[in-house]
This record gives C-alpha cells, sequence and structure tokens, in this order.
C-alpha cells in the first residue's frame, strides 16, 4: 500500500508515494539521491542519520516516511548557500571536526538543532547537545571546537545583521 | 549492511476511535509511538506485523496535565517533555531526572512516556539481527528453543529496562488502557509479568492484544516525600541501564532523618521493573549506615542480574548495592541537616 505524501525538503516542496514499511532514509537516500545522511547503525544507537524535521533533530532511520507527510525536512546538504559552506561545516573543515567522515552529517545536524535553540552553548552543553551522536575518530574535542567555532560565527553574523552591516 | 523489515502498511488515525477500528480490522497490528523501540525490532524481524496503526497524529494523548492531587501524563507525550515539564520538575523530580536519563537528546525527543512504560524487555541475544539471531540459532523468546542466558530453564530472562518504570511504581501510577473491547483502569504495579519473554502482556493487568495505553496517572506525592533515581551505564549517554535504582522516603522528621514511610524499586536487573520488600522495619528509623546495609540487602536479594548484557552480572550485582548508597547519600543531602555521620561516602 503506497501513500502519497507532500513534504519539503530543504526548502523545496515534494510530493512522493512512499510504501508503508519505508524509513525516511531510504526515503531520503535511495529515492532522492540525499546521499549526505548516513546510515551507521540502523537501531538508533549512533546518530548517523539525524535530520531536522519541523526543526527538530530527529532519527531518520527510525522514522517511517510516511509519517513525515506535511513536515519540512532539513539534510546535511540543505546547509550550505550558494555563497558558501554554513558556519557549522566551516567549523568542522577548519578545526578538524571531521576525520573519517561518517558521523559527520549527524552531527552537523545535531549541532544546527542545538545552536537553533541555544545560540550560545558551554562546552558541557555541546557534549549533552550531541551526547546522541557517535564518533570513532575524532575523540569529540575537535568536534566541540568545531561547534564553539560555529556558534561565534552565526554570532558575528547575527550581531552584522542587527547592525544592518554587511 | 541494513536489513530491510518485512513490509507492512502503515496506518496513521487521528484519534482514538479510529485507531480501535482499525485495530479490529487487522487484529494482527501493532501499535507505533515514537519508534525507538519497536521500529529497531521490526527491522531485526523480531515483530513482524502485517499492520502497524501509528499513533502520532493523535493529539489528545499528547501533553501532561496536573488536576487536583494528580498528573496526568498522555502515552504520547515525549520523554524530553516529560523532563523539561516546569510541574513535572517541581513536584515530581524524580520522574524529570528518570526521563532526561533516558537514552541521548534526540531518542528522548522521538521515544514517549507509554512508549518507555511498554518498552520489550531487551538481551543481548535477542535484541539483535535476524542474520545474528539465526547464526545462534535463534533463542526462547523468539524463533528459539534454548535461553542462551540460562540453557537449562524454560524462563527468559531478558531485562526491562525503563528507565521511568521505577519512579512511577514507587508513585503509585496507574494507567488507563483501551482496547475495541473496552477500557479498563489498572496499576503499574499489576501491568508487568515475571517471564522476560513478553512482561507488559503476561499478567492479567498486563497489555492484551490489541489493548492501548492512553495515559498514565500519577498521586502527586505529599510535602516532605523525597525520592531520587540513581542509573548506571557505560557511556552516560544513548545506552540502556546495566542497573537503575529509584528511592522514596516520606519523612517523619526531615530534619532528623527520621523515615515515615520507604520504598525502593529496581530496573534493567529483572525482567519486570520490581519493587523490593522488606522494608517495612526501616519505618520509624533513622537513614543511618545500618539502615542503608539493611536496603543493600533487600536490594540484592531482589535485583538478578543475568548476562543479558555484555556488562558482567557480578559487577552488576555489587553495583546495586553502590547504587542504594548513593541514593540514600544524596536524599540525606537534599536535606538542610548534616551529611551522613558515618559516611564513608562523603
Amino acid at each position: 500500500m503506497k501513500t502519497l505524501i507532500s513534504l519539503i525538503i530543504n526548502g523545496r516542496k515534494r510530493e512522493e508515494a512512499v510504501g508503508g514499511s519505508e524509513l525516511l532514509i531510504e526515503l531520503l537516500r535511495d529515492r532522492l539521491g540525499l546521499t549526505g545522511t548516513k546510515m551507521g547503525c540502523d537501531g538508533g544507537d549512533c546518530g548517523a542519520c539525524t535530520v531536522l524535521v519541523d526543526g527538530e533533530p530527529t532519527l531518520s532511520c527510525l522514522t517511517p516516511a510516511a509519517a513525515v507527510d506535511g513536515c519540512e525536512i532539513t539534510t546535511v546538504e540543505g546547509l550550505a548557500t550558494s555563497g558558501g559552506l554554513h558556519p557549522i561545516q566551516e567549523g568542522f573543515h577548519l578545526k578538524l571536526g571531521s576525520q573519517c567522515g561518517f558521523c559527520t552529517p549527524g552531527m552537523i545536524m545535531a549541532a544546527k538543532a542545538l545552536l537553533d535553540k541555544h545560540p550560545e552553548p558551554s562546552p558541557q552543553e555541546i557534549r549533552a547537545g550531541l551526547a546522541n551522536n557517535l564518533c570513532r575518530c575524532t575523540g569529540y574535542n575537535s568536534i566541540i571546537a568545531s561547534v564553539q567555532y560555529a556558534a561565534e560565527k552565526l554570532k558575528q553574523a547575527t550581531r552584522a545583521r542587527t547592525r544592518g552591516g554587511p | 549492511m541494513t536489513y530491510p523489515s518485512a513490509p507492512y502498511d502503515l496506518h496513521q488515525p487521528a484519534s482514538v476511535d479510529e485507531a480501535m477500528a482499525l485495530m479490529t480490522r487487522y487484529p494482527d497490528a501493532l501499535y507505533l509511538a515514537g519508534g525507538t523501540d519497536l521500529v529497531v525490532n521490526l527491522r531485526r524481524r523480531i515483530r513482524e506485523p502485517g499492520h502497524v496503526i501509528a499513533l502520532r497524529r493523535i493529539g489528545d494523548l499528547r501533553g501532561i496535565a496536573l488536576d487536583g492531587g494528580h498528573l496526568t501524563i498522555g502515552a504520547l507525550t515525549t520523554i524530553s517533555a516529560v523532563a523539561a515539564h516546569p510541574e513535572v520538575q517541581r513536584r515530581m523530580p524524580a520522574l524529570a531526572e528518570a526521563a532526561g536519563l533516558v537514552a541521548g537528546p534526540t531518542i528522548r525527543n522521538m521515544g514517549t512516556q507509554g512508549g518507555n512504560l511498554c518498552l520489550d524487555t531487551r538481551c543481548r541475544y535477542y535484541n539483535q539481527s535476524f542474520f545474528w539471531r539465526k547464526a545462534n540459532d535463534f533463542c526462547l523468546k523468539k524463533d528459539g528453543e534454548v535461553c542462551h542466558v540460562a540453557p537449562g530453564g524454560s524462563f527468559c530472562w531478558a531485562a526491562y529496562s525503563g528507565d521511568t518504570a521505577p519512579v512511577l511504581l514507587l508513585h503509585d501510577a496507574e494507567l488507563e488502557l483501551v482496547s475495541p473491547q473496552g477500557a479498563r483502569r489498572v496499576t503499574l504495579a499489576e501491568f508487568y509479568g515475571s517471564d522476560g519473554r513478553w512482561s507488559v502482556g503476561t499478567e492479567p493487568g498486563g497489555l492484551r492484544p490489541g489493548e492501548l495505553l492512553l495515559r498514565v496517572h500519577v498521586p502527586l506525592p505529599p510535602a516532605g516525600a523525597a525520592c531520587v533515581y540513581e542509573k548506571l551505564r557505560v557511556r552516560d549517554s544513548i545506552d540502556y541501564p546495566l542497573v537503575g535504582l529509584a528511592l522514596r522516603v516520606d519523612w517523619a522528621d526531615e530534619a532528623a532523618r527520621r523515615i515515615g514511610a520507604i520504598a525502593m524499586a529496581l530496573t534493567a536487573v529483572n525482567p519486570r521493573p520490581e519493587r523490593v520488600g522488606g522494608l517495612e522495619p526501616l519505618t520509624g528509623a533513622t537513614l543511618d549506615m545500618a539502615a542503608v546495609a539493611h536496603l543493600q540487602k533487600q536490594a540484592h536479594r531482589t535485583g538478578k542480574p543475568m548476562r543479558t548484557t555484555v556488562a558482567d552480572p557480578a559487577y552488576r550485582r555489587a553495583m546495586i548495592g553502590t547504587l542504594v548508597e548513593k541514593a540514600c547519600t544524596r536524599l540525606a543531602r537534599e536535606l538542610d541537616g548534616p551529611l551522613m555521620e558515618q559516611a564513608r561516602w562523603a
């Protein structure tokens, strides 16, 4: 049994016919080619499949595709603009928050959800905010530095905007 | 490598009545709330229903209300909403604490209070892929004949591993259930059975086929009651408890640490959340080292950690005693008075 759903993925409205047992990650990766989102443990342990559903971090490997009908989905592909990398991506690049890279899309989306709610998190809050995401390479310290960099950069951008500056 | 679940049809009713109509039509269906337990088990072919009834569109099962002396929690309220709710934090801080210790932030955003109580029991020989279980000749709980934890027996030792149940047990929570046959109310204590095969579906008070948990009703504790939850785990995030312990004291005299009533419950070391018995001698006693020793003895009698997790059962057993100490210390510290004097843990 297929269900027709309409949703917004990375700002673009789409309609898709999805099967009952089809998961959001299967829709994203296998049918829409958005392979930035990774399937890691297939069991809710690793957080590599984290995407934002209506702004909330959600594990796309545990979410039926039909259940996000009418929702707004943001994946890692939706962050960068034509102007370049998103500050969080830039942070992971410059502060070496990414080594093998498999956890990075999930880390970045969890960090986005965190910074949207807490623009100036302490290192402890960053640890708590990313606690659902496993990394087997970095030892996490460089990831925390990456998110701190992004927070600072986003703060500067907000300040520039409110001043009407560049 | 990922494993697809057996194909199923997903239904998304907008009301409880619609859900009941669907359950009448598809009696083999399973209810799906947050999905953090069931979807994993579907992927591993531990559950293979032809139909799944997703509940997330039933808005009136979401939310927390305070009426009179009762807290009512809708079954679809997320764990993070329970943990962050100001009235839960103020009136029942141990529940907020236990909810805040469930898994990690993303899972807490998805998982629900009802799902946490209805959590399937867990075991290292059970929560595995179909491929893994097949290679191991399956197990007593699913598809097999032998329990790999206790090979001689006919009993399943898979452990119930929810964090909120022990706290709710100590607050005498009641559950509102509904099925196509009608509604009923059971206490949380009679909800769980002692066999790990499906501990929420084996007792008269447990879930019957097609039955749905709607709301949790909890009487608010009186002033002078204090409760804490302690959780042992490897990573301090994501993972299930290796041992979970809730301790509640209703003080007769707070300043003197004189106990009016005391209750304790364990999780993750038995097939069901288990209330620790034999604590009556502590009524009227002082919460001191002798009381701690008595609590430890009774907790050790109740908790039966088996080889259901990767951690050694002897370690988990020893840690039951440590968690009793920690919980007592915290309850004593929460008073204004001095810390316990014989405090070898101070």
